[in-house]
């Protein structure tokens, strides 16, 4: 699904991250943890197509598709989905004009029919019950006037519509409540299947003890410098990075 | 220079052969009255850069002799496609001439909707001498500064007069529409009064076509008294060929509430003056506005929103937008009487520009003699957000699109308040036709 090999991007001239190299299979769960600063964001930005990113060398490809060159909107049409840390508002545009015009976009560039207003209604009411958001929010504008946990919310919201080849949750956790945490957990939960894959990036293991990844990764400085299975984010949570070699910030 | 040279004259001129031509045809009230306002005209002069009302929109006002061509001819003319026709009651106006056929006016003594033309020669003096400022109260831009307000008496043929009896609350909505053809210049004219506890909505729409040089000027006058309601919208969405200086003026009396939804796109030379003076306790209004230009278009708005009694309540909300070369200016005035404690008024002018040679002027104007009040006011320029961009942009949704979505969200939330469902609709489709076009050039 997603190969990444010596990844090295840079924003505003300071090299962020060092060479990753990663590979996620269809189906697999993987989770990047690491302390502030450690380019867990960059990571995410720059596989959704964030242009204030350079990206300096390497390579990335998500079913043999080179991502590098490909523009912001052709990598979601592919099937990448990035839920933000920090979803922004949008007054003016409704959640559902918002959905519509994505679906229709992903769908026309795979070329399939406009959704009828029906099926899309229908899907769009199911799916924001499923995150437990009010049915009204969906007339409001994006993220407009949201709390963080529901802006959280909404995100996973969007991926349930769009349903992504390969969901990028970036610190989707931070902040939430432990009722919100298991509502973004049960959405992300509900979407996996052996063609879909999930990156999580997260500073704590408590997201972890509801998406159970098939794999965890240290990333710090800019590269990738322990990898393993779930019990290596137990070891993290009773050592700290600091047993790694990594001062913590 | 020429231009300025021959103005007056040129229009002085061509309403004294206008009158000559047809006075055996015309009303008595209607030669007479261009012939009371001729002197107004004569001492008018063109603004220039120099006149503070007129500084940013000078120099896109171009005066020519053809322009001066009394523009009155009715003409068997189709009116736009986009024309919707309310089924409410409907005023059309060609070229200034009442056109019967095309127009749906109330069939009982409920409701007045007339056109100066079917009036009683008495009844369409006092209706005009009161709608016209006397010569003992001063109007409040004095004609030297504005003389569209003159040439439009001085070229006026037919107008409609509308009073909503006290206590009548009309459903249906009162629709004028005005359309003009050919080259010169044509004059709209609407008068409507509100009586106690009255209700209506007003439709003012202008339409048209030209090859060459067409300026339709507009007066309309709003009088509310106690307890009336008056929802005025008003689409100034003509061809862009097409120039257009209009006036709305609007005296409100105790207790009346006055809602204006204006929406104006861009032109060769386009401008809208609201003013509206409450004159008696507890009158409320709210002014929307959208404005849309683009290519090397220009719009106008100028509003001017006087409390002169106490506990009164304004709000203006003026949003913006200005792409490609084109040209927006915005100038809201607010004032308060010394007499006028206790008011509330509120002022918000958002712009947006959509490319680096757009211009937007922007001049908030407040002039508070009371003590007792509160006032505020706020305006913003920038650009389209980044982030927000982004945002959509990882979605799926080209970035076209993108920011299609969000300049049309910029004005959406003023576009949802207009108080009619067709004409919201049709608004909506125009304005994201112009702005795709906006970004699909780039």
């Amino acid at each position: 699904m997603l190969k990444i090999s010596n990844l090295q991007a840079s924003v505003e001239g300071t090299q962020i991250l060092k060479g990753i190299d990663l590979v996620v299979r269809p189906g697999e769960v993987h989770a990047i943890m690491g302390p502030n600063g450690s380019g867990k964001s960059t990571l995410s930005q720059v596989l959704a197509g964030n242009e204030a990113y350079d990206i300096t060398g390497g390579e990335a490809t998500l079913d043999g598709k080179s991502l590098i060159e490909m523009p912001t909107e052709q990598r979601a049409r592919e099937g990448i989905f990035l839920a933000f840390q920090y979803p922004v508002e949008i007054p003016g545009v409704s959640n559902l004009q918002f959905l519509r015009t994505a679906i229709n976009s992903i769908r026309e560039y795979r070329g399939e029919e406009e959704i009828d207003a029906v099926s899309f209604m229908k899907r769009a009411k199911e799916k924001i019950k499923q995150v437990n958001l009010d049915p009204a929010f969906l007339k409001r504008g994006v993220n407009e006037g949201f709390s963080g946990g529901e802006k959280k919310r909404n995100e996973i919201m969007q991926m349930l519509m769009l349903e992504p080849k390969l969901a990028i949750l970036d610190e989707t956790d931070s902040g939430l409540d432990i009722d919100a945490l298991k509502v973004v957990a049960d959405g992300v939960n509900a979407l996996r299947s052996p063609e879909r894959s999930v990156i999580m990036v997260t500073h704590y293991q408590r997201l972890l003890d509801y998406i159970v990844p098939d794999y965890v990764h240290v990333l710090a400085k800019g590269k990738i410098i322990k990898s393993g299975g779930k019990e290596l984010a137990l070891e993290l949570e009773e050592k700290g990075y600091g047993w790694l070699g990594i001062d913590e910030e | 220079m020429s231009a300025t040279l021959s103005f007056p004259n040129v229009f002085v001129d061509a309403s004294k052969a206008l009158n000559h031509d047809e006075a055996r045809i015309s009303a008595p009230w209607l030669v007479a009255f261009r012939e009371s306002q001729l002197h107004q005209l004569e001492q008018c002069l063109l603004p220039t850069r120099k006149t503070e009302d007129w500084r940013y929109s000078s120099r896109h006002l171009k005066m020519s002799d053809a322009i001066a061509k009394p523009l009155t001819t009715a003409t068997k003319s189709t009116l736009n496609n986009d024309f919707v026709d309310l089924d409410g009651y409907l005023v059309v106006f060609v070229n200034g001439h009442f056109a019967a056929d095309r127009s749906r006016l109330p069939e009982n003594a409920e409701l007045t909707i007339k056109p100066f033309s079917a009036l009683s020669n008495e009844k369409a003096e006092q209706v005009l001498s009161t709608a016209m400022p006397s010569a003992d109260s001063a109007p409040a831009t004095p004609p030297a500064q504005f003389p569209f307000t003159a040439i439009n008496a001085a070229y006026l043929s037919d107008g409609v007069y509308i009073s909503v009896p006290k206590n009548i609350k009309v459903d249906k909505p009162i629709q004028v529409q005005f359309h003009s053809e050919g080259e010169g210049t044509s004059a709209a004219r609407v008068f409507l009064v509100a009586e106690q506890g009255a209700e209506a909505t007003l439709i003012e729409e202008f339409s048209g076509q030209t090859q060459t040089e067409l300026l339709t000027t507009s007066v309309t006058d709003i009088n509310l008294k106690e307890q009336s309601e008056i929802r005025y919208i008003r689409l100034n969405t003509e061809q862009q060929q097409i120039s257009h200086v209009g006036i709305t003026s609007v005296t409100q009396h105790r207790n009346s509430r006055f809602k204006s939804y204006c929406i104006g796109l861009g032109g060769t030379l386009r401008r809208h003056d609201l003013k509206v003076k409450l004159v008696e306790p507890g009158a409320e209004c709210s002014l929307d506005g959208v404005c849309v230009t683009l290519e090397k278009q220009h719009y106008d708005n100028h509003t001017e929103i006087e409390h002169v009694s106490a506990h009164c309540q304004s709000e203006e909300n003026y949003r913006c937008i200005a792409g490609d070369q084109s040209h927006i200016v915005f100038n809201g005035r607010i004032m308060i009487h010394r007499d006028a404690q206790k008011t509330s008024g509120a002022m918000s002018n958002k712009n947006l520009l959509l490319s680096s040679s757009a211009e937007i002027d922007t001049k908030p104007e407040l002039e508070i003699y009371a003590d007792d009040v509160k006032c505020a006011h706020g305006t913003t320029i920038g650009q389209l957000d980044e982030e927000e961009l982004y945002y959509l942009v990882t979605r799926g949704i080209s970035p076209d699109n993108a920011a299609t979505m969000l300049t049309l969200g910029f004005v959406n939330e003023l576009v949802q308040k207009i108080p009619n469902d067709i004409i919201r609709e049709k608004i909506e489709k125009r304005l994201e036709s112009l702005i795709q076009s906006a970004f699909k050039e780039v």
